[in-house]
């Protein structure tokens, strides 16, 4: 079975991690973005500080996942899959510049060019390995513990739709996102959370895109592991 | 359970004002092909931490002598010169007798609770752990009416002190407009936010806190600036919404309810006559009136 949910709201902001100077959102989320959404739904509390990296280390700012939520998403083995929420547009962005201080230690301001995706609607799929995992995400995303977001905490995400289907079945309307190595245009790195978290291999994947309109519509859920490896043990 | 939320429709309007500019066009935001103006989240809640500080000592007499030491990201004082993080976590460690206010300040600061920590996670931080708010707009603070902007051509009103020209680059101004914002207070996030608070435990106080905050950041403690003083708290209402409610922008929909020859509104009797109906329309449909929340009075009127 399939969990399919559908979420809306004003404005998003999926980083495009490509882009070092300016805020510039993605098409949409990549999976691991969406365990973030799965976690707020389930009420999840992290506030774990991204670690210092030592000598051999990988510094990562990602976020840590809430213990729960990486063993939530390790033993129900959890697959997530995408769509952009309309086939008759194509998404909208608008700049959306803003005046702020983002250095901790220094005076000065910084402006910060940023680009949203302008009311964004998604189609968003959940596979759970156990029938008590399933009812358990579909009862957290019907009745969400945490405001649920779009990438960042200024662009709230409403759940507006949650029923589960059979894995094979096609979702009227709804394209599922593929993956691509290469892109044209506006695209979403596919990055996915690599559980459990050690140090020695930062918490991300980041390999090849989200391709949310691809060339080959298909109407059966494409489906994106959320964790990719377990790490081998650490050299000393 | 069901999860519940708080919402909190606040209005306000702005007379003459610039209430929110891009920072690199300074021209006002707005929406072009309906001329409502709107505002960035986090500058409201700019405005909102002025009011915190007088709010957050009504509720607790412990924060009434801490002016200084009540907001984490109060970055610039009255002149508007900015206070380094250093500055701003030394007045905590000051008064409240803190060795260093490092990792204690979520515990202390009434705004990390309500709206998170904004800065960029770096190597070198100390100053906290990672914190989401619990309180935001959950659109953009927006006109639900058209506006009648201003244009006043780049000017050099404002010369420095050395009698140079500082070359202002104001470019128009708001004429009228009355802002809504639709704020939400997520419980679940606020209780995890709040556990050894120095201000409170108690929920009740931080729902009380938002709103007299806000009701106080636009009548007593508004910015002195010239253009940011003229904004008016005009009206707020606080109810309780359940989780799997779908919030609607009272913007948009009030704007589309509003005829073509009153879709412009250009001062406040005409938001009386033409917009208060419909905000009442609106309070009806999103469930405000049925499990309402008193508002509290704020201690001093504007």
């Amino acid at each position: 079975m399939a969990i399919v949910i559908r979420m809306e709201g004003e404005k998003g902001l999926w980083k495009h991690t490509g882009v070092p100077f300016a805020r510039v959102s993605s098409v949409g989320p990549a999976p691991s973005h969406l365990v973030g959404i799965a976690g707020a739904a389930l009420g999840f509390v992290g506030r774990e500080r991204p670690p210092k990296a030592k000598k051999g280390e990988v510094f990562t700012r990602s976020w840590a996942l809430p213990k729960d939520l990486e063993r939530f998403v390790m033993e129900e083995d959890v697959h997530v899959g995408m769509a952009w929420n309309g086939a008759d547009r194509r998404p909208l962005f608008r700049r959306h510049n803003v005046n702020g201080w983002k250095k901790t230690t220094g005076e000065e301001r910084v402006r910060i060019d940023q680009t949203l995706v302008w009311k964004p609607a998604y189609c968003f799929a959940f596979r759970t390995k156990t029938t008590a995992g399933e009812e358990r995400l579909v009862a957290a995303l019907r009745n969400p513990s945490f405001r649920t977001f779009f990438g960042a905490s200024f662009c709230p995400a409403f759940i507006t739709d949650v029923t589960v289907i059979d894995e094979g079945a096609s979702v009227e309307g709804v394209q599922w996102a593929g993956f691509s190595e290469t892109l044209n245009g506006s695209v979403t790195p596919l990055t996915r959370h690599i559980l459990p978290f050690h140090p020695s291999h930062g918490r991300l994947e980041s390999k090849g895109f989200v391709d949310y309109f691809p060339q080959s519509p298909q109407n059966r859920i494409s489906w994106f592991k959320t964790w990719v490896s377990r790490p081998v043990q650490a050299t000393a | 359970m069901k999860t519940t939320n708080i919402h909190y429709l606040f209005g306000w309007e702005a007379v003459q004002a610039r209430p929110n500019c891009d920072p690199f066009t300074n021209e006002l935001r707005e929406f072009e092909e309906t001329g409502q103006i709107y505002t960035s989240e986090e500058h409201f809640k700019h405005h909102v931490r002025r009011g915190l500080v007088a709010a957050a000592g009504e509720i607790n007499p412990d924060y009434a002598d801490k002016p200084d030491a009540t907001v984490y990201f109060a970055k610039a004082d009255e002149s508007g010169s900015t206070r380094s993080a250093k500055t701003r976590q030394d007045a905590f460690a000051k008064a409240w007798s803190l060795k260093k206010a490092g990792s204690d300040l979520p515990r202390f600061a009434v705004d990390l609770p309500l709206f998170g920590f904004v800065n960029s996670v770096s190597k070198n931080d100390e100053t906290t752990d990672l914190l989401v708010g619990a309180a935001r707009p959950l659109f953009f603070p927006c006109t639900p009416h058209q506006c009648q902007i201003l244009g006043l051509g780049i000017n050099n009103a404002f010369p420095q002190s050395d009698g140079k020209s500082s070359g202002s680059s104001t470019k128009n101004i708001l004429l009228y407009g009355y802002f809504l914002a639709l704020v939400e207070l997520n419980e679940a996030q606020l209780r995890t936010n709040i556990k050894g608070h120095r201000f409170s435990e108690d929920p009740d106080d931080w729902v009380q806190l938002l709103a007299l905050g806000m009701q106080y950041a636009y009548s007593r403690c508004r910015f002195p600036s010239v253009t940011q003083r003229s904004q008016f708290f005009r009206r707020l209402n606080i109810w309780r919404a359940d989780a799997d409610t779908r919030p609607v922008n009272p913007a948009e929909k009030i704007y589309s309810a509003l005829a073509d020859d009153q879709k412009l509104v250009s001062g406040p009797d005409e938001a009386d006559t033409i917009l208060d109906p419909l905000i009442e329309d609106y309070l009806k449909e999103a469930g405000a009136f049925e499990q309402p929340i008193e508002v509290a009075e704020p201690a001093v009127t504007a």
